[in-house]
This record gives structure tokens, sequence and C-alpha cells, in this order.
């Protein structure tokens, strides 16, 4: 009876939809089942030669039956996760799963080396990259107070040895804050790298851009306006449309356009489509 | 193509700089006079446009009027002056020391990520799609953009907010006029710019206090390796205009130069809201207190001292803010929460300050040293008045964030860090000049 139960955890599993965040995600590649969260922190991913930032979900199920999902990125080669980061990563876990097929990844105790590796790992570049940055960890602690403790440890050291307490404070500050920087600047170059594989398109903009090339050629001398889009694209269509007459579509001038921008046409006039952007005609319904 | 327009562009505000700092005096080491050019064409061209543009001038007409000025207005000063308008050429020397070494390579690395991320990288940030370079091609454009009060388009509405100022977007209007459209350079220059004068600038000021070259070279080094400095220098956003701006009135009022200190306000004033909320009045007690404790100086010269401050900000801001009050353009971003204390903000401030990846590291070893160094402070006159101006917009920042709508921007962290950013390099001023600096009760210095 005991290999029953994790294969009909399974079938529950793969029949059923996750809800997460609102969205319906299908879970088909079962990674483990009867885990030790404790024990089991290390979600490896073997990629090789993966097309990197694509979106997967990572769900799991408690022992109470709750689902948890969390959100991650793929990456060029091998990923490693360190699950102890979310708070519901804990007790037994029946079951765990990635929304990814035919990808062999693993649950596991963490090894030195994933340390370094969660260490050197890349933090990608979102629109939040400018208000803040990510935090480091090295053997679990952040990389910065592994800065500020080797701050007042060289500051000892260096006062004991010179005698002057102000120099070697102005040595300690620089050296810890030097080192600080140099792992956020190895992060920027990775991130330009990444770029550089992209041919310097940023992912989210790559269909946007397409589509705003062949609306731009359609709207000619007409007026625009569009539906809200989500995030940064928002902001990108109308900076990239910025020459073209524009009503806004929070005044009372956007009935006047004569196309409408949108991810959402309904059972309007669809002039250009290209992915799930749409510019649709304002003047009548399809 | 669009390298070689900025680099004209570039140029023609470097040498109207040049011209104004001629009749300033510019005996200042040259590479600080070029920095200080830069900053003043910079101003003077948003302020040129600016009006033009109001007057109905388009963006191209006004750039190619101000390059003549800015060029005819230089080839005169260059021939009555018989070239002693040009700035010295720099000293250069190899460096000396290890650390000197390693704060070069760290702030060459610094600046070769941030040109190579401005030439490859597109604009991708959304402040600077919207206010800033969204703002900038409305103005250049001409087609979504409007100074009439009643207008869906006034101040570009439709892309940003318009109680934000206009310098960043006149100038990257300008930059690009004579493109057949923005591109990714001509949209974020500015900031690579605004990252330089910051660098040299924080250089010469910790080089003049504690005359140590090597001094100079580590503030500089760690202002380039501050979290978010270079991310800020390519993102094509205001904080290191507000920064550079900063840095430099500052720079200007210990050196007595008050009336390069209110130009240097009002380009702070003209880029971004805090300039006029919360630097100008630090800069305006900052000036008041050296004034008031320099004992070498009557009423009537600190009076006057004070007068040409506050009249050379004011008068290039003049038409700005007048042209705001007149058409009821709030000073800050409209919000529904009033004046009043947010429950639970000063630790919520404080936990960003001391324990948020972008800033902990940085102000936990500000802290440690000024507490270490207190006793030099004290006793130094312009340490003393330096730390107090810096505490006082450390204490501005603390009211905005924990007793205005500016809450909600600590609480999602969209502007806590990039904020306190502005104000670091300062710090690293402070911190670096107390620990290298000696004890001595030294005067202030005479005004001019």
């Amino acid at each position: 009876m005991k290999f029953i139960r994790p294969i009909f955890l399974k079938l529950l599993f793969l029949i059923c939809c996750l809800s997460v965040e609102g969205q319906q995600v299908q879970i088909t590649n079962i990674v483990g089942a009867n885990i030790n969260a404790d024990q089991n922190r290390i979600l490896e991913i073997p990629f090789v030669n993966q097309v990197p930032n694509i979106p997967f979900v990572f769900v799991w199920q408690d022992e109470s039956g709750q689902q948890f999902a969390s959100q991650f990125l793929t990456t060029k080669d091998r990923l490693i996760i360190d699950l102890s980061k979310h708070d519901q990563w804990k007790g037994n876990i029946r079951m765990a799963g990635i929304s990814l097929n035919n990808i062999n990844a693993t649950i596991r105790p963490i090894r030195t080396m994933d340390h370094f590796q969660i260490f050197l790992m890349n933090h990608p570049l979102t629109p939040g990259s400018v208000n803040f940055t990510g935090q480091y960890d090295f053997f679990q602690w952040p990389f910065r107070w592994f800065c500020l403790a080797l701050l007042f440890v060289l500051w000892m050291i260096l006062a004991v040895l010179s005698g002057d307490i102000f120099r070697s404070l102005y040595i300690a500050f620089f050296i810890s804050f030097i080192i600080y920087g140099s792992r956020g600047a190895f992060n920027r170059w990775a991130i330009m790298t990444d770029l550089h594989s992209n041919d310097y398109n940023i992912d989210i903009f790559t269909d946007l851009d397409q589509f705003l090339r062949q609306a731009r050629s359609v709207i000619g001398d007409q007026c625009w306006t569009k539906e809200q889009l989500s995030g940064v694209l928002n902001s990108y269509c109308t900076y990239t449309l910025a020459d073209l007459c524009y009503k806004p579509q929070w005044s009372e001038i956007a009935r006047e356009a004569m196309f409408i921008v949108t991810t959402n046409p309904g059972e309007r006039k669809i002039v250009v489509n290209h992915g799930p952007y749409y510019l649709i005609s304002n003047s009548g319904m399809e | 193509m669009t390298i070689l327009l900025t680099a004209f562009h570039i140029i023609v505000d470097v040498l109207i700089g040049l011209g104004i700092l001629y009749f300033l005096g510019n005996n200042k080491p040259g590479m600080l006079i070029v920095t200080l050019s830069l900053a003043l064409g910079f101003l003077v061209e948003g302020l040129f446009a600016g009006i033009l543009n109001y007057l109905g001038v388009s963006v191209l007409i006004s750039f190619i009027s101000f390059a003549v000025v800015s060029i005819g207005f230089f080839s005169c000063l260059f021939l009555r002056s018989k070239g002693q308008v040009l700035p010295s050429r720099p000293e250069m020397r190899m460096p000396t020391s290890w650390i000197e070494w390693i704060s070069i390579v760290v702030i060459a690395e610094a600046l070769i990520w941030t040109a190579f991320n401005i030439y490859k990288m597109p604009l991708y940030f959304d402040d600077a799609l919207n206010h800033w370079s969204g703002r900038a091609k409305a103005i250049l454009f001409d087609v979504n953009w409007s100074w009439v009060k009643d207008s869906v388009y006034f101040l570009g509405d439709p892309f940003g907010h318009p109680e934000y100022p206009l310098l960043i977007p006149f100038w990257r209007a300008a930059n690009a006029c004579m493109l057949s459209s923005p591109n990714n350079i001509s949209d974020r220059v500015d900031g690579l710019l605004m990252f330089l004068i910051t660098l040299i600038t924080i250089y010469y000021w910790t080089l003049q206090i504690t005359k140590s070259r090597e001094a100079g070279f580590v503030a500089a080094a760690i202002v380039s390796s501050l979290p978010l400095q270079t991310w800020h220098a390519t993102a094509g956003y205001a904080e290191l205009h507000i920064q550079a701006f900063l840095l430099l009135s500052m720079w200007a009022v210990f050196n007595n130069r008050l009336v390069l200190a209110g130009l240097f306000t009002a380009g702070m004033i003209y880029s971004k809201n805090e300039g006029l909320i919360i630097y100008m009045p630090c800069v305006l007690s900052y000036v008041t207190l050296r004034l008031l404790l320099n004992r070498e100086t009557d009423f009537h010269q600190k009076f006057r001292g004070l007068l040409k401050y506050n009249v050379t900000w004011i008068v290039p801001t003049a038409p700005w803010l007048v042209f705001k009050v007149w058409n009821n353009v709030g000073f800050t971003i409209p919000s529904e929460a009033g004046l009043g204390y947010m429950e639970g903000s000063i630790q919520m401030f404080f936990k960003m300050l001391l324990d948020a990846p972008a800033s902990n590291l940085f102000w936990i070893a500000v802290i440690v040293i000024l507490i270490a160094t207190l006793r030099r402070i004290i006793d130094h006159k312009e340490l003393r008045l330096l730390v107090f101006t810096g505490l006082l917009m450390m204490a501005m920042f603390i009211f905005i964030f924990t007793s205005t709508g500016a809450y909600v921007f600590m609480e999602n962290q969209m502007t806590i860090h990039r904020s306190l950013l502005q104000i670091a390099p300062f710090f690293v001023l402070i911190c670096i000049s107390a620990l290298l600096t000696f004890r001595e009760n030294r005067q202030l210095n005479p005004i001019n």
C-alpha cells in the first residue's frame, strides 16, 4: 500500500489546476513527494542552453493540503533555488511540482558548493532594479553583513598594527565597501551579458516593439489612444508613439482617436495584431 | 552620428559655462572648471529652451540659437581675454599608492559600464519613459504638448506629472532635435554627465579638505560603488541631476562662491521638486550659518552674501516658479494623505536605512564614522557645519517619508533608496574628510 499513496497524490496533483496568483497554471512535472522541508531545501533544475528569463511556477502542498506557489525565471544553465527563503516551505511537504515539462528537477539537501552558487547567482534586470537592490546571500547570511563584519575586523586589526584608529577606519571602510560594490558590479556585467545574448533586446518589449512598428505605419497622421497595458509596457507604448497624435485614455477626447492600442480587442475591428497586442479601429465593430 | 551630435551639444554647454565662469572668476583646477561649466551650461540651456518654447519657438530653432549665442559669446571672450577664458590643463600624475590604483580601477569600471549600458541598452525604466524622456519627446515633436492650463496636454500630462520641472526634458529634447528621433543615447547621456560631475566634484572637494589626492580618489570610488549609483547614471531618471547640483551648490558655498551656489541651487530646483522642497532650505541654512558664524565680516557683508545667494537662485527659477503659481501647478505630486505622522513609519525608515541591501552597509558605516570622529567634527568649524547640513537633509527626509504622502513610496521602496542616494556622496565627503582631517580650529574662509 505504501507505493500507492504517492501515485494517488501525483494523479491528484496532475488533474488539479492550481490557482497561482489568480491564474490557472497546469502543473505536470512532479518534482517530489513526501519531502522533509527542513532537510531538503534546494530545488535544482539542470537547464542546458535554456532560453533565459522565461517565467515558470514552482508549486507545493503542505501536510494540511494547502497549496503554495512561487514564480521564478529560467536561466541559461543549471539553476539552484533555496526554498528555505519561503516561510511556507516547512514541515512535511506532500508534493511539489514545476510548470516546466521534460526537465528532471530535484529537491535535495544543501551542499557547500550550493552556497557559492547561490551567492554568485545573477539578479535579473527588472523595472525595480532602479529602486532597490536584491540581497546577495553567502552561507545563508546577507553578504552586506559579511562586509560590515569585515569593516570592523579590518578596522581593529589595522588600528592595532598602525596605532591610528582614523586611518584604519578609512582603509577598512574603503576595502569593505569596494568588496560589497564589486558584487554589484559583477551582477551589472552579468545583466549586460544576458542582454548581449539577446541582441540587447529586452524580452518583455520584443513583441510590443514589433507591434508598435506595425501600428505606427497604420496610425500615420491619425490620432491614437490606448487601454491600460500592464506595468512598464504601458509607459513603453506611450513613449514609443509619443511623436504621434495621442488622445489620453483618461481624457474626454479619447473617443476622438481613430485607433486604440489594447490587449483585449473583444468584438472590435482589429487592424494590427502582434502577439498579445492589438490595434483596433475606434470607428466600428467587426 | 548621435555621439557626434551629443559631443557638439556638450561642447556648446561647456562653452557658455566657461564664459559665465570667466566673469565670476575661474581660478580653479582645469578639470573642475570644465565640470562647473558643463553644469552651468546645462542649466542655462534648459532655461533658454524653456522660455523660447513658451514663446512658441521650436526646440530645433532654440537649440541652433543657443549654439550660436554660446559659440559667439565664447569666441568674443576668447579674443578679448587673449585665451584666458580657457581652463588650465589638468595636472596628470601616475597613482602613487595601491589605494589610488584600486580606486581608479573601480571608478573606471563604473564609467565604462555606464557608457556601455547607455550605448547598448534601450530605455527601460518607468519614470524615464514617462516624466523625463516621455515629456522630452512630446516637447520635441510638439504634438502632445501644451503650455495652456486647460489643455489635456498641459506640460506633457499624458506622459508624466506636470508638477515635475522641465530642465531634463528640455535638455533631452535639444539633444535629440538634430536626430530623426530620440534614441537610447540621446535620452540618457545626461545621466553619465551628471555621474561624471559628481565624481569630479567629490574628488576635488575631498582633495581640497584633506589635501590628499588618495582621499579624493577613495571618495570618488566609494561614490561610484554605491548601490544604485550606476543604475541611475544610465536609467534616465533625475536623481543624479539633483545629486550633482546639490554637491556643486554645497561646494560653491564652502568656497564662498555664493553666486555660483545660487545658480547651482537653481539647477537643483529646475531638475526635480526635491530641489526646492528639501535641498534649497538646507543649502540656505548652510549659507546663513556660514555667514553668521564668520567673525571677519560685518553685518553689511553678511547681508550682501545672503542676498547674492538668494537672488541668484530666485532669478533663474522665477519664470518657472511664477508660471507654476499662476497656473496653480503644485510643487509636489498631489497626494490624498495629509500632513501628520504615520504610525510605525519612523521604524520603517530606519529599517530601510539600516537593514536594506541598497543602503545598509553604507549608512551603518557613516554612523560609525560620525561617532568615531565626533570630537574632530565638533572641533573643526567647516566639518561641523557640513555635518549639520547633512543631518538637516536627513531630517528633511525623515519628515517627508514619515509624515507626508511620500510614506507610500517608502513602504513600496519605490523612491526611498534613490532619495537617500542623492545625499550619499555628500556624506562620503564628510566621512572621508572627518577621518583624514587633523584636529585644528580652522577659521572659515572669508566671503567674496
